[in-house]
């Protein structure tokens, strides 16, 4: 008889989501290019509305708002589709018994490789604007790190509740649109009254965004005491989701069948 | 449902179940008692629907055993199949498992048309619980037996229905569980590779060394193929035995509609 132990999933998990990285850099005709034209041309409408349009230019305008576009979209993209993908893996669900958070953690695999290429895009602005090199971008793996624990909160959570409510997935798109404009992408919560800042800490994407930036193009520290909230509330979210996913896992097959 | 001493449920209403006693000198390895298995049919935003697939099925598999499942469509064949597999749990009654694992020959699994076939071997493969290790060393004799060595290298997308059948039916063989489940596929892709399938499942479910439960609504080739069979009708356990009584009762039941009504406490 076969035993088979975590590490088999997780291999598993990291070749699928290998896999699925490159079946869809070449399903497309542009294929990897779009990861790179998508943030692109984000950019380039917030840059003419609130650039020209608004006057509203802070210096280095272009990659603040790309560090802000390029990190919100990340955690946008990776938490809808880790919401969505036990319900799209219906299929495999319904013939072999699977520890059903495999499927969540291939979406995270994918969708951060797909993201590294984002960063390219990201690294080359930041050269052509001629930002320095610092110390401070030493600590940016550590805020991403506090990024990807976010992300896998949210998605782990959402994903464990979608199959019983579809529409719980719509509702969270509704509410990624609202944080969109909630989130410090293309203006600086610093510039805000002092209540409007307050409030809009509570959302943990203004707090990364600004993080972000503290390391990779102001040379200063990120505000550690907020990271470690969110890390902290985010790991909570981790285990929440994977004891929901765990308990209903008999379940999936059945609600997601008819 | 209760757990008794010496038990512990492992998160799909299957119970493993200590050694089991040997009365009629045969392993026994799945006992499955009084099974139901209920799904919600949601009709609109508030009215919802309970719909009984199974109602009452009991049964034992011992080691060794071809058990054919016959019942005309739509009787919870396949949702039978899903129940042991562990796919799903049951809504009521128990399936106690003897320390076996258990799996549906399930084809094509996982495939992503634009990988190569040899890529999909090893990720098809690992969704079926094969390890990787076994996957490489494999490798070789599952394209053979596909008949693929041409065209392995090429993206699935570009495969012929029938290559993939071919692909999918192979990486299934190596599937190899204590207990295998199997739903009507005998014979899969072109005329020639379906007699060679066909013929290997046959002799899988015919052989002594593999436990296999064979759904089907032909009963010539469960009286063929199997040594024991369950007759399943109204989603309750009609008859259980040897296959030709239980054929004999099925056969009668579709001539005359004579049920037998299998006593149940």
């Amino acid at each position: 008889m076969r035993t088979l132990n975590r590490g088999h999933y997780i291999q598993l998990a990291l070749l699928r989501g290998w896999a699925d990285f490159r079946a869809e850099a070449s399903r497309t005709w542009l294929g990897v290019l779009w990861w790179i034209a998508d943030p692109l041309l984000n950019m380039l409408v917030l840059y003419i509305v609130f650039g020209i349009f608004f006057q509203r230019r802070t210096p280095n305008f272009v990659p603040f708002l790309l560090i802000g576009l390029v990190f919100w979209r990340y955690f946008n993209v990776t938490v809808m589709n880790m919401g969505a993908s036990i319900l799209n893996n219906v299929a495999m669900i319904r013939q072999v018994a699977l520890p059903k958070i495999l499927f969540p953690m291939i979406t995270v695999v994918t969708c951060t490789l797909e993201f590294l290429f984002t960063l390219l895009l990201l690294v080359a602005v930041l050269a052509l604007y001629r930002i320095p090199l610092s110390a401070a971008m030493l600590w940016w793996p550590v805020v991403f790190g506090v990024q990807l624990l976010l992300v896998m909160g949210c998605g782990l959570t959402l994903a464990a509740f979608t199959p019983f409510v579809p529409d719980l997935n719509k509702m969270v798109n509704q509410l990624m649109r609202i944080l969109f404009y909630m989130s410090g992408i293309f203006y600086d919560i610093r510039d805000l009254p002092e209540m409007a800042r307050k409030l809009l800490v509570l959302n943990p994407m203004v707090v990364l965004i600004d993080a972000h930036r503290a390391c990779l193009m102001e040379q200063r520290a990120p505000h550690w005491n907020q990271l470690a909230v969110i890390a902290v509330v985010s790991l909570a979210g981790i285990l929440f989701g994977r004891v929901c996913i765990r308990y209903f896992n008999p379940l999936y097959a059945k609600r997601i069948a008819r | 449902m209760s757990a008794g001493d010496g038990q512990r449920e492992n998160g799909t209403g299957v119970i493993q179940g200590p050694e089991p006693v040997g009365g009629s000198g045969r392993e026994l390895v799945l006992r499955v008692r009084n099974v139901g298995v209920s799904y919600w049919m949601r009709h609109s935003f508030i009215r919802r629907r309970r719909f009984w697939a199974l109602r009452d099925v009991s049964f034992d598999l011992y080691r060794g055993d071809s058990l054919g499942v016959i019942g005309k469509n739509g009787v919870g064949k396949s949702t039978l199949l899903r129940l042991l597999a562990g796919v799903m749990s049951p809504d009521h009654g128990e399936i106690t498992n003897y320390g076996v694992t258990v799996a549906l020959l399930s084809l094509n699994l996982g495939f992503v048309p634009y990988l190569s076939g040899r890529e999909n071997i090893i990720l098809s493969g690992m969704f079926q619980g094969i390890p990787k290790k076994e996957l490489r060393q494999r490798m070789d004799a599952i394209i053979q037996f596909a008949e693929l060595e041409e065209f392995i290298d090429e993206p699935v997308a570009t495969y012929s229905s029938g290559m993939t059948a071919r692909l999918g039916f192979s990486i299934a063989l190596n599937t190899q569980p204590d207990v295998l489940l199997v739903d009507e596929i005998l014979g899969v892709g072109d005329a020639d590779f379906q007699e060679k399938s066909k013929a290997i499942m046959k002799d899988r479910i015919r052989s002594q060394d593999t436990t296999i439960v064979f759904v089907s609504h032909n009963a010539n080739l469960i009286r063929e193929l199997c040594n024991r069979a369950v007759w399943i009708e109204d989603r309750v356990v009609q008859i259980e035995g040897d296959t030709n009584a239980v054929l004999d009762a099925y056969t009668r039941f579709l001539k005359t509609g004579e049920k037998i009504v299998a006593a149940q406490p």
